[in-house]
């Protein structure tokens, strides 16, 4: 016959190791989420440094000087984003306004990584990748 | 009885448990260095971004100023252009700061011993940074400018820090010392031709207009054959003064020479308008003729 008592000790000895479990589990999610978000990182700062070297970025500042379309380009800096991944590469001015952008997320969960690009002397813009996971 | 049941129950479970919460607990913490660790790993990889962004940017950021320069000032002048860099680095130093300071980022560059000098063979180019401006396509460098800058950067964010000495080679596609060669070659030929006329029996001022006339022509045409191939324009034009003073005749022939680098990869679009290197020299020839007497100073 089990006794109040013993049901009250059960009962808190399962408070106690639930409150043990919880942070554990917590912990879990939150170190596969940072796991996810360090492998985007990644993958964006690949596609910033290949367009970079293979002479991409050289190409869009040209463009941007010239006022002409930037969606060819911004398309071949986003073919360098692996195809299973929701890629998302846009450029700003320096007052925060989207001039052009490609792709589209529809995951929840996105990292960001921008580079300053410096074009016609002393005109600024932000060249952003953005990697879903 | 029934409380000393109770009890032993209850010791039972709690020793379960506790060899259960133990390993567990042990994990946990692991799981808190796990966490910590892949926070630095990305915090680094952020880093890494913008080392990158700065040298790339660097590099391209010198090639330009140095072009548009050389094009607004039309002079081979390296001094004045080391003082234009310096200045233009400044520029580019705080605006890369306080962009990643707001990010978060502490983050310091430092420039030192920028100098410029003419390619040579021994140089070493990062072919990255080449491609990255697409001058490994370049096939005619001879006389092509050359920057050498010495930068330290300096990182910091959170427990990661990343400090950079680098020594940036880069190759300008302007070849200003070519452009220059050509107009002390063009100046020292139709020098020796203008001294040549002094050999010559003239007596009449409108014979040695005639002379020099035909020399810039020669010297414009024999020029031009031998660089044209090369995209390298040449422009000559000429004016000259007569006056007749004490009964000598003085004749002053002024020379305008430009040259053009008119390599498209040597080129800048500003305002939408391809503007080629130039540089630009004036050379003025002051000729007496004294009867058949002929004085070039």
């Amino acid at each position: 016959m089990i006794s109040i008592l013993d049901a009250l000790a059960a009962f808190f000895i399962t408070l106690i190791f639930l409150s043990f479990i919880y942070p554990l589990y917590y912990n879990s999610s939150e170190l596969s989420f940072l796991i996810k978000s360090k492998h985007a990182y990644e993958i964006a700062n690949r596609v910033l440094a290949l367009s970079y070297s293979l002479g991409y970025i050289e190409e869009l500042k040209e463009k941007l000087v010239c006022n002409e379309s930037l969606e060819g380009i911004l398309n071949k800096i986003a073919s360098i984003c692996p195809k299973e991944y929701e890629c998302e590469i846009f450029i700003k001015n320096f007052n925060d306004e989207i001039i052009s952008k490609v792709g589209s997320i529809k995951k929840n969960f996105a990292i960001e990584q921008e580079i300053i690009l410096f074009t016609n002397f002393e005109e600024k813009y932000l060249l952003i990748v953005r990697v879903a996971f | 009885m029934k409380y000393e049941k109770s009890f032993l129950w209850t010791a039972a479970i709690a020793y379960l448990i506790t060899l259960l919460i133990l390993p567990l607990n042990l994990r946990n913490n692991n799981e808190k260095i796990l966490l910590e660790t892949i926070q630095e790993n990305i915090d680094a990889i952020y880093l890494n971004k913008i080392e990158s962004n700065i040298v790339f940017e660097l590099y391209s950021f010198l090639i330009e100023n140095s072009k548009l320069k050389i094009i607004n000032s039309n002079k081979f002048n390296i001094q004045d252009l080391i003082s234009f860099l310096y200045l233009k680095l400044k520029y580019f130093k705080e605006t890369m700061e306080n962009y990643y300071r707001n990010k978060g980022v502490e983050l310091n560059i430092y420039f030192f011993d920028l100098s410029i000098s003419e390619y040579s063979q021994n140089l070493l180019y990062n072919p990255i940074l080449l491609n990255s401006k697409n001058l490994l396509k370049m096939n005619d460098i001879e006389g092509t400018l050359n920057i050498f800058l010495k930068v330290i950067i300096s990182l910091n964010k959170g427990n990661i820090f990343l400090n950079r000495n680098l020594n940036l080679t880069i190759l300008c596609p302007c070849r200003i010392f070519l452009l220059n060669r050509i107009i002390l070659e063009t100046i020292k030929s139709i020098n020796q031709q203008i001294t040549l006329l002094t050999q010559y029996n003239i007596t009449d001022y409108n014979e040695i207009i005639k002379e020099f006339e035909i020399i810039i022509y020669n010297t414009k045409e024999r020029i031009r054959n031998k660089y044209e191939s090369r995209q390298i324009k040449i422009d000559i034009s000429t004016k000259n003064e007569v006056n007749f003073i004490d009964g000598v005749y003085e004749i002053k022939f002024f020379l305008s020479i430009n040259t053009y680098d008119m390599c498209e990869i040597a080129s800048i679009l500003l305002n939408g308008k391809r503007l080629y290197p130039v540089i630009a020299e004036e050379y003025a020839w002051l000729i007496l003729l004294n009867g058949s007497i002929i004085e070039i100073h």
